[in-house]
């Protein structure tokens, strides 16, 4: 079932907030190990204003692994 | 011709949002089962969860799973009365397309806490859960059904619950949830094939399945292992083997719905796996000639002022939990209890419930 895109958005920055939140607890345990994706919520919902298709989630990459997603 | 839909078990935890986010942004979840009895903890329920409940409802697809009504405890309290009551308010607040709950009745007589534990299949247990279906159904506009149990104390109750089953939901024409895991422990701790286990059950009136992974345990003795229906790891291979015949035996089944519990995603790979185990049920279902033979399900019915109580089969429940719950191991069960014949009892599986009882009764 396709999902409306505010449902979809609204998942996503739930995602975004949790991810940014435990890539920060991480950072003061490790910081060598994290590597931060770049994209922010702000681009998201700019993606998302001017094109029907849903944007990428911000990857955080835990050694080769998006923490998030699982993409390598 | 359609197929039955593939969705899974919502769980409230940023760890399920993270691992189930990609199959939600392709499409990939067809519908959602939601746990209601999380409703009475709402500080522990996110913004996003609501917002999936209600798009699924709205979309006719969603549908409520109860966990704490213990459908076959023998004298009716107040804690089933309230029990009705959230769920009653559930039901005004999300668009449920049918609702179920689990066979056995709860060991702890306080509200969300508990395990279910099996009962004795004879008259008196199905006079009480007929009793008790019926005031389900009294109380909500759709189907009901009952979901399989994976524990037993003894492998002649594996043979028998799917014709129980059939019993109690026969009044409202009610469904059976066949939970592939529950039958897939019974099948591992009673050494008996799984498929003649699953074709015991009257097929026709299974409208969802469940499937799931799980974890081994200790039995009584370190050499024995015993199946536990966890939800806590991958799906074992041969319930994916197997799930192609089970489709074409169910040919009324609607729903299949993939369970993990959401506090089990603990490594970066659980995500990956949880998703990897999802595609694999789609391409399954994809590839099955399996088509969805309609049928109507739910009747209305009245229920009696005064709800059956029986004292007798009480008494044994409370013995039952006490015992357990006291018991440092299970000959202390076999010596304290015998009301039920436990000379066919697994050691084994009386060990598992001591443990349970201790877990999550204390």
């Amino acid at each position: 079932m396709k999902l409306s895109a505010i449902l979809l958005t609204t998942m996503l920055a739930s995602t975004v907030s949790i991810t940014a939140q435990s890539t920060e607890n991480e950072s003061e345990k490790d910081t060598t190990k994290i590597k931060k994706c770049t994209t922010k919520i702000t681009d998201i919902e700019k993606s998302e204003a001017t094109n029907n298709s849903i944007p990428e989630p911000p990857h955080i990459f835990t050694d080769d692994t998006c923490i998030a997603c699982g993409m390598g | 011709m359609k197929k039955p839909l593939l969705g899974i078990s919502l769980m409230p935890t940023a760890a399920f949002l993270e691992a189930s986010l990609p199959l939600f942004k392709s499409g990939q979840i067809e519908v959602i089962e939601w746990s209601f009895d999380i409703e009475a903890h709402p500080a522990t329920i996110p913004t996003w969860v609501d917002a999936v409940l209600q798009e699924y409802g709205n979309n006719n697809r969603l549908l409520g799973h109860g966990i704490y009504y213990s459908i076959l405890e023998a004298k009716w309290t107040s804690v089933q009365e309230k029990w009705l009551q959230q769920l009653e308010a559930s039901t005004q607040k999300y668009n449920y397309t049918h609702i179920s709950e689990h066979f056995g009745f709860m060991s702890s007589r306080n509200f969300h806490k508990g395990f279910p534990l099996p009962v004795p299949l004879n008259e008196a247990t199905l006079a009480v859960g007929i009793d008790r279906i019926q005031r389900l159904q009294s109380r909500v506009p759709c189907p009901v059904g009952l979901e399989n149990l994976a524990f037993a104390f003894r492998e002649k109750d594996i043979h028998e619950q799917g014709e129980f089953i059939a019993k109690l939901i026969a009044p409202v024409n009610g469904f059976i949830i066949l939970d592939l895991h529950n039958i897939y422990c019974q099948a591992q701790n009673f050494g008996v094939d799984i498929m003649l286990l699953i074709k015991g059950y009257p097929l026709d009136a299974v409208k969802e399945i469940h499937i799931s992974g799980g974890s081994w345990s200790n039995g009584a003795t370190k050499e024995i292992q015993i199946r536990r229906d966890t939800h806590d790891g991958r799906v074992p291979q041969l319930l994916f083997d197997i799930l192609p015949e089970v489709l074409v035996l169910c040919k009324h089944v609607e729903y299949v719905i993939f369970e993990r519990l959401g506090n089990t995603f603990t490594h970066p790979n659980d995500g990956i796996e949880y998703r990897d185990d999802f595609l694999k049920l789609a391409q399954i279902i994809t590839e099955s000639t399996q088509t969805v033979l309609p049928k109507q399900w739910g009747k209305k019915v009245t229920v009696s002022e005064t709800p059956i109580d029986d004292l007798i089969v009480h008494k044994a429940q409370e013995k039952l939990c006490a015992t357990l719950l006291a018991a440092k191991d299970y000959k202390d069960v076999l010596h304290e209890f015998q009301q039920w014949d436990t000379t066919t009892w697994s050691p084994d599986m009386i060990h598992i419930a001591i443990a349970l009882s201790k877990k999550w009764n204390l």
